[in-house]
């Protein structure tokens, strides 16, 4: 690596936060120090310490887009923070080739006092643009930002969109060296985001470096090169995007207890899980809609043990009660992180303590939300199972194709029967199991369902009349 | 490390942080005198309309009610009300610049933790929107003027180079101020009794020809004093300032800003550790 080529080097960078209990103490402690060594008296400390950062080494070529990622208080911001220079560190250094632009927390930066023109005009002052330059630029950030009459309003006034929208519009309009985004996107609204999404990738084209903290594990993979994980002041691991997203969510969703010996395996890179364990390429995903659920497919769902839903909700069982619902694939592998297109069996069983008729049982998918996307029952009621001996089993199973888009979703089970005329509810669980839809790079359902879609664009020229 | 992006060993440093950054300090002083009006009906007419109402008050009050003068010889109502005005601009210059300095860095939070802003700057736009009122009142005075004293006084040419001289001591004022208000949170109630004390002790409501020999040169302790009486000389007596208080005061006063924007400098680091 040449010397000009980086546009980031971190070394050993450490943060103390100090934390003091009245502000007069932060003088003291600039002060009383250097007296008490200066008389040798033993010197103390006017604060508690909060070690943010430990130690964190990278580097970053120019024109890479690195995602960072990590569970709240990990860090991220804090280490975002000393390479936008707001920050400085306690130990160690960062260098930053050229111009940052950053976009941390929400509008950072702007005063709320300001209108908007006043702030952009402000900003740009900041990153050092001229005048004239900054004239230039304005009708540009303008059109971005897509405030109409609000740029003459104090910024307090906007909506929480409105105001990243212009941020964002500053800061990518200042033609950065190194953008650096905390989450902010977030808030913008589908089609802004996409908008956003066009111009980092524009931006990176012209050879920019783009630094992006995400909680989206989706977006890392689908925008970065690298990816960091942070957790606790420390780095983890770095690597492709996919290795990193699988490992931080390993450790998100991992019971407490466990947090320890999952961050050594991390740290001590042995870590292998389903993610990565199949090593064969992955099959090309257009391919993914013929083969489904063939198993022929490189297979990436997984199991992660902490993944159980904290919603969930069992009514007064009577007479038969349902236990370990579970998805397993085709050939019976328990998992709970499900490929996109692939087939999965949603199975519980259901154990009768009183003999019952007319039984049948059904099920339920749903979003976090609570949005009702998709049921099923084993049967209609004339149909139904006619007689069920007490002390005998069911087992229930419900094949469905995974078409969800990626995200969470929450399983219900239920099971129906009568011990005379009336037909009731025996057993039934609300969130009684769920799982994760991870995000498949190049597919392209947005929202909840993956239909399978298949989008056509092409330009059509419009004949010279 | 060196927090500093400006060698402190140079007692210019102090001016570096205006002329490095002068197109944010402009449009940060701009903003700040457009903005204390904005909505209002009037707009920047109330800059105008202000130190006239003032004007009018103090000549009804002082001169009409109480007959104060200023000296034997005058029987004239105006000549106290004008005087004192002179010596209140600058006053008031003062106090403004240095009460709002202890609020200036609390004020503007995200400057201190969000982006990498000149935090030094703030300063001069604070100073240069009270430079701005300060211009607007003298211009009310130099207008009615030649209406209430018949004349106006050649010297006022010399007026900028009074402030000039004073403007290094109140950017040092207004820096230290603004670091120590950060810190120590109960004095933005001090300064606002302190610059009250320094406006009565100062010859502005009475001429220093009125203290008790054994005390009149006491006078001089107070900072105000050389400015406000330089000011009175120059806009309302038509005599030229006293050039050898003045060289004394300018250097003085180019000191304390050097040393108070060295503070400034070194304790800035602590910041964003208490706003």
């Amino acid at each position: 690596m040449s010397s000009d080529d980086f546009s980031i080097r971190v070394e050993g960078l450490s943060k103390r936060y100090e934390i003091y209990a009245r502000p007069v103490d932060r003088l003291k402690q600039m002060i009383l120090p250097r007296v008490q060594r200066g008389l040798h008296w033993p010197a103390r400390a006017w604060f508690s310490e909060f070690w943010a950062l430990h130690d964190v080494s990278f580097n970053v070529r120019k024109g890479e887009t690195v995602g960072i990622v990590g569970r709240n208080g990990s860090g991220k911001s804090t280490l975002l923070q000393m390479i936008c220079g707001t920050l400085t560190p306690t130990l160690g250094t960062v260098a930053v080739n050229g111009r940052v632009a950053a976009l941390l927390e929400l509008g950072a930066g702007f005063n709320p006092e300001f209108t908007g023109r006043e702030n952009v005009r402000l900003s740009g002052l900041l990153y050092g643009l001229s005048e004239q330059e900054l004239k230039a630029r304005f009708d540009a950030i303008l059109d971005f930002a897509e405030i109409g009459e609000f740029i003459d309003q104090p910024v307090k006034t906007y909506s929480s969109g409105m105001y990243v929208r212009l941020a964002f519009a500053v800061a990518i309009n200042v033609s950065p060296d190194v953008l650096v985004l905390d989450e902010a996107l977030s808030v913008g609204d589908e089609a802004f985001q996409r908008k956003c999404f066009a111009r980092i990738d524009q931006i990176r084209a012209s050879g920019a470096t783009v630094l992006f903290v995400s909680h989206a594990a989706g977006t890392v993979i689908e925008l970065c090169n690298r990816a960091l994980l942070l957790d606790r002041g420390e780095l983890l691991t770095e690597g492709s995007p996919k290795h990193v997203v699988s490992r931080y969510q390993k450790l998100l969703y991992s019971p407490v207890d466990k947090h320890e010996s999952i961050r050594e395996h991390i740290k001590a890179g042995k870590e292998t899980d389903a993610l990565e364990a199949g090593t064969g390429p992955p099959a090309p995903i257009a391919a993914g809609a013929a083969d489904n659920g063939s198993g022929k497919r490189w297979d990436a769902s997984s199991f992660e043990e902490g993944l159980i839903p904290k919603s969930t909700f069992r009514y007064d069982s009577s007479g038969a009660s349902i236990f370990d619902p579970h998805i397993e694939t085709l050939d019976g592998r328990r998992v709970n992180i499900l490929q996109p297109q692939c087939e999965y069996v949603y199975a519980y069983r259901v154990r009768f303590e009183w003999t019952a008729s007319n039984v049948r049982c059904g099920m339920l998918i749903r979003t976090v939300t609570g949005l009702e996307l998709a049921g099923c029952i084993t049967s209609w009621r004339g149909e139904s199972l006619p007689d069920v001996e007490a002390g005998s089993e069911l087992e229930v199973r419900f094949l469905f194709p995974c078409l969800f888009a990626s995200g969470a979703y929450f399983l219900n089970a239920g099971v129906q029967g009568s011990f005379g005329e009336e037909n009731v509810y025996l057993d039934r669980w609300i969130d009684g199991a769920m799982f994760k839809v991870i995000h498949e790079p190049g597919r392209l359902a947005t929202t909840t369902m993956d239909l399978d879609i298949k989008p056509a664009i092409r330009v059509v020229n419009r004949e010279a009349a | 490390m060196t927090t500093s992006a400006y060698s402190l060993i140079d007692p210019l440093s102090p001016y570096q942080a205006l002329t490095r950054h002068f197109a944010l300090v402009v449009q940060m002083a701009k903003r700040d005198v457009t903005g204390r009006y904005r909505g209002s009906f009037a707009g920047l007419f109330w800059s105008f309309f202000n130190p006239l109402l003032m004007l009018v008050v103090y000549t009804f009050v002082f001169g009409v009610i109480f007959r104060s003068r200023w000296n034997e010889q005058t029987t004239s109502p105006f000549q106290y009300a004008m005087v004192l005005f002179a010596g209140l601009n600058i006053s008031s210059f003062f106090s403004e610049c240095a009460n709002r300095a202890t609020t200036l860095i609390i004020e503007n939070t995200s400057f201190v933790k969000r982006v990498v802003f000149p935090l030094e700057t703030l300063t001069w736009s604070t100073v240069g929107s009270g430079v701005f009122h300060l211009c607007v009142s003298t211009i009310v005075l130099l207008v009615i003027s030649p209406f209430f004293m018949g004349q106006l006084p050649w010297t006022v040419i010399f007026f900028p180079i009074v402030v000039a001289c004073f403007l290094p001591f109140v950017a040092g004022i207004v820096w230290l101020l603004a670091s120590l208000g950060v810190y120590l949170r109960d004095l933005r109630q001090v300064t606002g009794i302190v610059t009250m004390t320094l406006m009565f002790l100062a010859p502005i409501l009475y001429p220093r020809t009125l203290i008790p020999i054994p005390y009149r040169e006491w006078l001089y302790l107070n900072p105000l004093t050389i400015i406000v009486e330089a000011s009175q000389n120059v806009l309302i007596w038509g005599q030229p300032p006293a050039w050898g208080q003045l060289g004394v005061y300018v250097l003085a006063s180019g000191l304390f800003a050097w040393l108070a924007f060295a503070w400034f400098e070194q304790t800035r680091k602590g910041f964003a550790d208490v706003v």
